[in-house]
């Protein structure tokens, strides 16, 4: 993320020069009309206060945009934060960070100046992959869920993409709906059903997502996301979740034999099938302490769990 | 008055075990007696803030009372009232809007012992005078069996280690420890007649001792009004009416003292600070609040008498309304605005101001990365910004004041610490709205107990991960024994050997040492640390929508706030990034790994194995994969400080000479020399500064 930083010598001239401006572009992919940030770093070779002098940013149509003042913090001469706008067509852009003549107590100095290179591009697409099953049995559907978001925040309702196997083959071709997801700004979504692969493995398959040039123009968007391939199980492990103190279910626990992962139900259970093997399984509940154990499967198999309740230290605890 | 140490020490000892309980009888007849105060504002001040006069003589002094107080926590609040019934005119000054300092917001579990009537009580079965309590007492007679001898053994025991090899009782200073010891029991009485009420005794607090169990709560009980004589507290009062609201009584809602007192009964540091000032109030002691004291005025620059303070104004307003904001009581202040006054100490000045915590100039002698001034004390909020910004310290320091224990500030167990409450600035207490310190705070804070962090990861002010996040927030454990259990005290104490090299042996270290350092490693330095300070910056909870559904947290207001910068969500991880770099006020740079870091994690979680901090070992991992996405800011707090001026048995401050600086007076943690947490040490250095500073010939 972020532009390498715009450094330039300059010559001296008749009053002392400073030695260079390095302006840091502190904001990653600047996109068309977006909010710039950038921070100034000046000198002039050994460690002097500057404080007094001002930086003044102009466009590339030599407008000033901005000006922040220099203060020195006993190590360098910078300039706090400073938000610009970028331009609103795509381009390449030079601007400029000038500090005109000042004076301090002691000397004097010539104005300087410094290039800002602004690499200015159309809105970005973000693509999201989630909801996608921790394992997923040979040849059979299974359901994720995508979504995109445009960098400008506005809707892409409809827009439409694809996912892409392993081999680079299109497997599945979807367009988002017309409705943000609850809790977002504008994630628009779809709900995918996919097969998986007849092998067992895993695999990498990606979402593309094509540049539109519909107005305002977007880039393209990809997200990679793995599937894990597994064979048919040969045993049902249930596990049931209590609180050791009350002996009471706990709903919501997470039950991990990895890569196989399931919660427990109201009655404290979870049931996960699994090929038969040796497991580590960890299982915790939201206000319980996770706990840990080897468990042999080679059919069928139950297992308890106790679990201690989370509670807040007491004072004795932390302070004793 | 001694003229030196040698002098105070033998008096000390002539006093032992004599004065103590005389001062008592004639503190509660002067109380009666006392009479009108003759506190009088002089005049209007002879120059303007920043006109420092050329020397003492030169001042012309705006009030001149008996005893000045700077601070109205638990240490001065104490000394105040011990002074005023001693016959002394008492005015208190501090910085805040409203009285109690730190106390206000504290637990309230309040350790004394050695001649502790509390503990007779407990130990004899008995219940309280007022009957309202109506349990029986929680620990065994014999470990209430307790002495002033065994008391000043326990809290200068050489043998006893943390979990983390620290010795709390090794560096204390004995002849301070022998005096806290005497007057321990005193003090107790003391503030039993002073309104407070006090539970079952159930262990021992920090820094208190092991042997015996020292430390019951302050409670009152619920009823139709809210009656500090009566000992009786609305529920609106007590801030538990409403799950999500308090009231400007008790900035931390009161919890119920079921087990401690019984049914009806209220427990928190409200129950302790508001009888206190209610009889400060009572009694004539005087106050003014918005008053920060800033210069002890001493005869010469670093000699003679203390003569009286200079005190700035220090106003607080309500951030919505713009008021200035009005203690809950009002009797007895003292409205003065000026900017700058002078206060005239006939008899003497007592240093109750707090320590350093807040200050992180000077706080960063102790440890330099927690220079970082993202990271506040304790309370924050509810004092203000110049709550323990060590102004005892840096003023005592000017007059020739010496130090002590400053290296205590390290053997702590949790003097520092990484917060289970995110996405607030002030992490250490749990703080609704109805009090107005929430207005500045802005938010609760969300507490994820120690279960929560497998949840979510944290990462540092760019965006990567730094440590194993289930054990970021451990905390090293209590004092720990070869005889006794593996944590905590008192309940078999008695198993407890004090003093015996077995205590603390190679093989016993070896064996319970148990500390992760991880907020060591939060505090470490990163690619976004910059020159000169190299400053560590913010660290972050990044997790899912998924997390939130699996937890129920509750990611909402007064929990969490849109509005003050520390906690965030977006529809994707560089909008979250973009946020926290936009609007968190110390985020320096931007999160520049975070997309990255996730992708990692997300990769790890698939995995089943996290090579970079052991995750999978501690518990499930789950990946961060669903919008929207939350960030919530992570806090190290660092609660308290313990090093300080030095002072005398009679909390008289010293030289660097060892000589006793006449008419200046420190207790609580403006105090070095006695690595006690909390409210133990600032009431019996208030009690003790109080009986003396009253006397002090002038």
């Amino acid at each position: 993320m972020g532009q390498e930083a715009n450094e330039i010598e300059l010559q001296e001239d008749d009053r002392r020069g400073l030695d260079s401006i390095a302006v840091e572009i502190l904001t990653g992919d600047i996109d068309v009309g977006s909010e710039v940030w950038l921070k100034a770093t000046i000198s002039c070779g050994e460690s002097r206060d500057l404080s007094g002098a001002t930086l003044v940013i102009k466009d590339h149509e030599g407008r000033e945009v901005a000006t922040a003042e220099v203060a020195y913090d006993g190590y360098a001469n910078r300039t706090e934060r400073i938000t610009v706008t970028a331009p609103a067509t795509p381009g390449i852009y030079e601007w400029t960070a000038t500090v005109p003549a000042f004076e301090t107590d002691t000397d004097e100095y010539g104005e300087t100046s410094a290039p800002i290179q602004l690499e200015v591009n159309v809105f970005k697409t973000h693509v999201l992959v989630w909801d996608i099953p921790p394992t997923i049995v040979t040849g059979e559907t299974f359901r994720l869920k995508v979504g995109m978001r445009s960098s400008s925040g506005g809707s892409v309702a409809g827009r439409a993409g694809a996912v892409i196997d392993h081999n680079g083959n299109e497997v599945a071709a979807f367009a988002v709906g017309d409705e943000t997801r609850p809790g977002t700004d504008a994630l628009y979504f779809a709900e995918l059903s996919l097969q998986a692969p007849a092998e067992t493995d895993q695999y990498q398959w990606r979402v593309m997502v094509p540049a539109s040039d519909d107005e305002p123009p977007h880039r393209e968007g990809t997200a990679a996301f793995k599937l894990r391939v597994v064979p048919r199980p040969d045993s049902l492990v249930t596990i049931e979740v209590v609180d050791r103190e009350n002996e009471t279910p706990i709903k919501g626990c997470t039950v991990v034999m990895h890569p196989y992962r399931a919660q427990t139900d109201e009655n404290g259970v979870a049931q996960l099938r699994v090929p038969n093997g040796t497991y580590s399984v960890v299982v915790s509940g939201k206000k319980h302490i996770a706990a840990r154990r080897t468990l042999e499967v080679n059919g069928d198999t139950s297992s308890r769990a106790a679990l201690d309740f989370d509670h807040e230290p007491t004072e004795a605890a932390i302070w004793g | 008055m001694p003229k030196n140490r040698k002098d105070a020490d033998k008096k000390h000892v002539q006093e032992d075990g004599l004065n103590r309980r005389d001062f008592f009888k004639a503190g509660a007849a002067a109380g009666v007696a006392a009479g009108a105060i003759a506190l009088s504002p002089t005049q209007a001040a002879a120059f303007g803030p920043g006109d420092a006069p050329r020397g003492p003589g030169d001042i012309e002094w705006d009030y001149e009372v008996d005893v000045v107080i700077a601070g109205g926590g638990c240490a001065g609040l104490t000394a105040a009232i011990r002074a005023r019934d001693l016959g002394a005119s008492v005015l208190v000054v501090d910085q805040n809007f409203d009285l109690g300092g730190r106390m206000l917001h504290s637990g309230a579990w309040l350790s004394l012992g050695g001649d502790d009537p509390i503990q007779k009580r407990d130990a004899a079965g008995l219940f309280d005078d007022e009957g309202f309590i109506t349990v029986p007492p929680s620990v065994s007679p014999e470990e209430l069996d307790d002495s002033v001898d065994l008391l000043f053994k326990d809290v200068t025991d050489w043998s006893i280690v943390d979990t983390k090899a620290q010795s709390p009782y090794r560096y204390n200073q004995r002849d301070l420890m022998r005096a806290w010891a005497e007057n321990a029991g005193p003090t107790r009485q003391f503030l039993m007649e002073n309104y407070v009420r006090f539970s079952r005794i159930t262990g021992t607090h920090g820094g208190g001792g092991l042997s015996r169990a020292r430390a019951p709560w302050a409670f009152l009980m619920l009823g139709d009004r809210t009656d500090m004589r009566a000992g009786t507290i609305t529920e609106e009062d007590a801030g538990i009416v409403d799950s999500e609201r308090t009231s400007a009584f008790a900035p931390v809602k009161m919890g119920r003292a079921n087990n401690n007192v019984g049914p009806g009964a209220v427990q928190n540091g409200v129950a302790l600070a508001r009888p206190l000032e209610f009889s400060a109030r009572e009694k004539g002691v005087q106050f003014m609040l918005f008053r920060h004291f800033d210069e002890i005025i001493r005869e010469e620059p670093t000699a003679g008498r203390v003569l009286g303070i200079k005190a700035s104004y220090t106003p607080r307003h309500d951030p919505e309304s713009g008021e200035l904001l009005r203690s809950w009581w009002q009797n007895g202040n003292i409205d003065e605005r000026r900017e700058t006054i002078h206060i005239k100490a006939r008899r003497g000045v007592v240093l109750a101001s707090g320590g350093f915590a807040g200050n992180p100039e000077v706080r960063s002698m102790f440890y330099p990365a927690f220079r970082e001034p993202a990271f506040v004390t304790s309370g924050y909020g509810l004092q203000g910004p110049h709550g323990q910004d060590a102004s005892a310290l840096i003023a005592g320091m000017k007059v020739g004041a010496n130090l002590a224990g400053m290296q205590q500030n390290l053997s702590y167990p949790t003097t520092f610490h990484i917060s289970g409450r995110l996405g607030t600035r002030d992490a250490y207490t749990a703080v609704y709205p109805g009090h107005p310190a929430f207005k500045f705070r802005k938010s609760t804070g969300l507490g994820i107990g120690g279960s929560g962090w497998e949840e979510l990861i944290a990462v540092n002010q760019v965006g990567k991960r730094f440590f194993n996040e289930t054990r970021l927030a451990d905390r090293p454990a209590g004092n720990n024994w070869p005889a006794g259990p593996n944590r905590g005290q008192p309940r078999s104490n008695l198993d407890h050997v004090p003093t015996d090299w077995r205590n603390c042996s190679a093989e016993w270290v070896r064996q319970m040492y148990n500390y992760d350092h991880g907020l060591d490693a939060a505090l470490a330095m990163n690619e976004g640390s910059q020159p000169p300070d190299y400053h560590s910056g913010p660290i972050w909870a990044i997790f899912d929508q998924a997390t939130a559904d699996r937890t129920g947290w509750n990611l909402r207001f007064p929990f969490i706030s849109d509005e003050d910068g520390y906690s965030f969500r977006a529809d994707t991880i560089q909008e979250l990034a973009g946020k926290i770099f936009a609007r968190h006020p110390f985020q320096r740079v931007p999160l520049r790994y975070l997309s990255q870091t996730i992708d990692t994690w997300n990769g790890y979680v698939e995995a089943g194995e996290d090579p970079e901090f052991d995750r999978h070992v501690d518990g499930p991992m789950h990946t961060i994969l669903e919008p929207p996405f939350y960030a919530l800011s992570i806090v190290a707090v660092w609660h308290d400080s313990y090093g300080g001026l030095r002072v005398n048995p009679q909390q008289q401050v010293l030289d660097v000479k060892g000589e006793v600086i006449r008419g200046l007076y420190a207790g609580g943690e403006a105090v070095g020399g006695f690595n006690k947490h909390g409210l133990g040490k600032g009431h019996v250095h208030g009690y003790v500064a109080g009986t003396y500073v009253a006397r002090d010939p002038n």
